[in-house]
């Protein structure tokens, strides 16, 4: 079965595409990822109405023909609203991985290629970051450096990249030890060039399948911010901002909060199901696993 | 083992150091002086005295953590802007709160998660696997916000079985007051055999609980049942079976003693979320703990206030996972003579 | 020889379906053993020894699917129900692994693993158990038993391990042990010790042993009867000193030239050139053609079936007593 792994790196990617078509749940999560870039791609062509025009005379009017999704209590159609908060979302998901591996990536590649004291002292750091309860750390930056969406995305990311240090620096020590390394520096390689060229390359299939299971996670801790209201602010259009807005009201009018708290759950369910099929393929350790 | 114990609290006290070295420099970032954080708007002069010689901020940096550290030490976080009272008055005041919610969801989480994980893995490719599977998926999917703010619509609003908000009912407190005595309302009523008021924390409980307990539920059904299938696939698991022990011995003795071990950790990783995720569901339920506290804070730039309980629950979960570490090196055989 | 074989395996066939194809793991394998007797199943890694080893306990399950005949004293194992596998496993039959470290369960005691398995089979209270667990930890040469009953298997070498696992076996009083590659994962030293102990322990209880090695040099001072394995299937089978001396089947005369000759002054090392077949992708006619020497388009064609070459000696080949060319392939390898 060990065969299985052993196909040769172009080979292993188009097997892996070809054994994740045959996984339903992978192709629901991708088609329905699809939808979100379409509608945060094509938002101001999609939506029927402005998503921040105010409308007293129409608000909160329930879901029907001109308003599939209703309006909230400015009169603003929800489902305008939904398909420009998209964009945020996609935005935030990119946005925090992006700095997360930024961070992360470079820290965990001097970490594992010098080892020795500044790999202990850096994973200290990591150790460190990973010592307060998820939510918290971002929570408390967001404090610091002001509310907002874009001080929520940067706290975001400093809470996330020991992640991605650790599985770099794992990846690296893998090939730390391999003959072609020390070849490289029998030949007079520079280690700049030894850890761009053969370490990082081996730590890229782990760190694709840990930041698409990440990407929902960072949209959830986004909202969740935005909802406690450190986070987006209005005008700008954030799921977890409608969800929050819509606190007072939700009981009576449901749809306000039901409609962009589910394009929260899609969302996130889709690239979870998309990542989960990743990892399946891409992953031995896991493979026909969970 | 006690060389043991002792290198992972000395590991615990650096990290420790590390995070209170996080959280000083986060509070010496804040866009304006901390003095102005600290004191609200319209100071007078000697208040503004007063308070930096407090804080030390006409000294070195180094120096101004050393007094931070002593500070902490002593548990004194600064005087909380919103209630104008120490932070660390009304973290006491409010911890029984966030503990009893913690508590137990957590073990609501692990009663059912842990059972579900194991038979989804004994039993693979069954119903119960496929069903585990798709509430592991969904479970992670959903906000812990909206789960709330769901079972508010339908527990209170379509059903009208369970209040909306709060740890009790005001008018219950009233007429049926009970001693204070371990700050947990289901054990304190309970005591006091003032069963009115028991029932009313219950009901209470019930929502914010079953929101925590929703979602935790997939990290521990989903990391039980990873565990156990690694478990089923070890070679001794092979020797069993070719011994002909039993199928339901094999899985719920030989094979559940060495899940147990592992999942452990499962149990420091979701306290961790709950701590983490009591600050929003806390909110959403007008729940008076500490993550409620942090929002009202966040609200209010009351930031000694939200530092304070930074700290406290970065505490608790380190020391949670010292004692799961602990409790790993005392269950394993293997670990625990070395 | 005139008794009912203890372990009768008849054209047994087992597969994996994979996501696109399927792994042929055994194709149409026989093997019998009689009672008292100790039989080597012999092959190259792959070869599908292992799998016949675990489906004669009923051990290999779905997905895989099993096809054939295997009877173990009498009861048909292919397709039983669960009582019948708990009634053999064990009981009529017990078995042994490559890798004694990981084949104990590390968070029970030594004593615990054997006294529940010995409870289960041959009844009695925990203290009868623990006494006869502690002598048949004396049988396989550990001392100090009682200490040892109340160990961890971390606490123990490798060695002592697999004599834990025979002494388990043995508690059982089972009239066939499976001993798969007991000897592989273990030091040489280890590895005489544990075959004299093996050969001892079969001859004292009249105990049949399924031996299955890659090693000829063991198969040679332990086995009476030899059945050899390529890609999935039976290629030849009969004594040891008759398949020693007269080798028919190809692969059997390449695989015994692979030996390394002790007291000829030099190791001939022959290795056998090419590579076993893909198990998802069997090669037609004799699945060894394209790596043998004396294949023709017969070969290729039509696959050989078993035909007598001795008294109690046959081999799965068409042309089973065609010299081969020996002297050339020892001379490319020594060049």
């Amino acid at each position: 079965m060990s065969s299985v792994a052993m196909v040769s790196e172009p080979g292993r990617w188009r097997t892996a595409w070809h054994l994740m078509s045959r996984n339903p749940l992978f192709v629901a999560g991708v088609v329905v990822f699809a939808v979100v870039i379409v509608c945060a791609l094509f938002a101001p062509w999609l939506a029927p109405y402005e998503p921040n025009a105010i409308n007293f005379a129409d608000k909160l009017v329930p879901p029907g023909l001109a308003h599939p999704f209703g309006t909230d209590d400015l009169g603003r159609d929800i489902l305008s609203r939904v398909i420009h908060g998209a964009r945020t979302s996609l935005v935030i998901g990119i946005t925090v991985l992006a700095i997360a591996l930024v961070l992360g990536i470079p820290i965990g590649l001097l970490a594992g290629y010098y080892g020795g004291r500044l790999d202990s002292l850096l994973m200290r750091l990591t150790d460190v970051f990973l010592a307060f309860p998820p939510l918290l750390l971002p929570i408390a930056i967001t404090a610091a450096l002001g509310a907002g969406l874009f001080n929520a995305m940067l706290a975001l990311a400093v809470s996330w990249f020991p992640w991605y240090a650790r599985i770099v620096r794992g990846a690296v020590l893998r090939v730390r030890g391999e003959r072609y390394i020390d070849a490289a520096r029998a030949m007079g390689a520079k280690d700049m060039w030894i850890m761009t060229r053969h370490a990082l390359p081996n730590s890229t299939t782990p760190v694709f399948v840990q930041a698409s299971m990440d990407f929902g996670y960072t949209i959830l801790a986004a909202a969740s911010l935005s909802f406690i209201g450190i986070g987006a602010r209005p005008p700008t259009i954030e799921w977890g901002l409608m969800v929050a807005l819509s606190r007072t009201k939700f009981l009576d009018y449901w749809w306000i909060a039901a409609f962009p708290g589910a394009a929260i759950f899609f969302t996130v369910l889709a690239v979870n199901l998309i990542g989960d099929g990743l990892r399946d393929v891409l992953d031995p350790r896991y493979r026909g696993r969970s | 083992m006690a060389r043991y114990v002792a290198h992972r609290l000395l590991m615990m006290v650096g990290i420790l150091f590390g995070v209170l070295i996080i959280t000083f420099g986060l509070s010496r970032v804040l866009p304006g002086s901390p003095v102005e954080m600290m004191l609200g708007a319209k100071p007078t002069q000697e208040q503004i005295a007063e308070a930096r010689d407090r804080l030390g901020l006409n000294e070195t940096l180094p120096e101004q953590f050393l007094i931070y550290l002593k500070n902490a030490a002593r548990g004194d976080f600064g005087t909380s802007l919103r209630t104008g009272q120490p932070v660390t008055r009304d973290i006491a005041n409010r911890a029984s709160a966030t503990v009893e919610l913690v508590v137990v969801s957590l073990g609501l989480s692990l009663l059912f998660g842990l059972p579900l994980g194991v038979i989804s893995a004994v039993r693979q490719d069954s119903w119960v696997d496929h069903a585990a599977r798709a509430v592991s998926i969904a479970g992670v999917a959903l906000p812990a916000f909206f789960i709330g703010m769901l079972l508010q619509m339908l527990f209170y609003g379509t059903l009208e079985w369970l209040p909306l908000q709060a740890r009790i009912g005001a008018e219950v407190l009233l007429d049926h007051p009970f001693e204070t005595v371990t700050g947990l309302y289901l054990v304190d009523t309970a005591l006091d055999g003032n069963w009115i008021a028991f029932k009313s924390a219950a009901s209470h409980l019930a929502l914010p609980v079953l929101t925590m307990t929703l979602a935790t539920i997939a990290i521990v059904t989903r990391n039980a049942r990873a565990m156990m299938v690694d478990v089923l696939g070890e070679d001794y698991i092979l020797t069993s079976r070719a011994y002909g022990i039993p199928a339901r011995t094999i899985h719920y003795r030989y094979a559940l003693k060495a899940t147990l071990i592992p999942v452990l950790t499962v149990v420091g990783l979701t306290f961790g979320y709950m701590l983490g995720g009591s600050v929003v569901v806390e909110y959403v339920f007008d729940w008076p703990g500490l993550g409620g506290y942090v929002v009202g804070a966040l609200i209010n730039n009351d930031f000694p206030a939200v530092m304070g309980v930074t700290l406290v629950l970065a505490t608790a979960y380190l020391m949670i996972n010292l004692a799961v570490d602990l409790a790993y090196h005392l269950v394993d055989p293997r670990l625990r003579r070395s | 020889m005139s008794t009912d074989p203890l372990l009768a395996i008849r054209d047994l066939y087992v597969e994996f379906p994979l996501f696109r194809r399927t792994v042929h793991a055994i194709n149409g394998c026989s093997l019998d053993v009689a009672p008292g007797q100790i039989v080597g199943l012999v092959g190259e890694s792959g070869s599908g020894k292992s799998v016949t080893a675990l489906a004669s306990l009923g051990l290999v399950g779905p997905p895989a699917r099993v096809r054939g005949s295997i009877r173990l004293a009498g009861h048909e194992i292919v397709g039983c129900r669960d009582e019948t596998l708990a009634a053999v496993r064990g009981g009529v039959a017990a078995m042994i692994f490559q890798n004694p470290t990981t084949a104990l369960n590390p968070y029970f005691t030594i004593g615990r693993q054997m006294t529940d398995v010995i409870r289960l089979h041959r009844g009695g209270d925990v203290k009868e158990a623990k006494a006869l667990a502690a002598r048949s930890l004396g049988q396989v040469g550990l001392a100090d038993t009682g200490a040892q009953l109340h160990k961890y298997p971390h606490q123990l070498s490798g060695g002592q391990l697999q004599r834990v696992m025979i002494a388990m076996a043995l508690a059982c009083r089972p009239r066939l042990l499976i001993a798969d590659e007991p000897t592989t994962a273990l030091d040489v030293t280890v590895q005489a010790q544990i075959i004299v102990l093996l050969r001892e322990l079969a001859a004292q209880s009249n105990m049949s042993v399924l031996f299955i090695t890659h090693d000829l040099g063991v198969v040679a001072s332990l086995c009476d009867r030899v059945t050899v394995m390529y890609a999935g299937s039976v290629v030849e089978e009969g004594a040891v000193s008759d398949i020693f001396d007269h080798p028919a089947h190809p692969y059997t005369r390449k695989l015994i030239d692979t030996v390394p000759k002790l007291g000829t002054g030099r190791r001939d090392f022959v290795a056998i050139p090419g590579q076993v077949p893909d198990p998802s992708r069997r090669p037609a006619g004799c699945p060894f053609h394209p790596r043998c020497e004396l294949a023709t388009e017969t070969c290729a064609r039509e696959q050989p079936a078993a035909r007598p070459v001795g008294s109690g000696h046959s081999a799965v080949c068409h042309y089973p007593d065609r010299p081969l060319k020996l002297v050339s392939s020892r001379g490319s390898a020594e060049a």
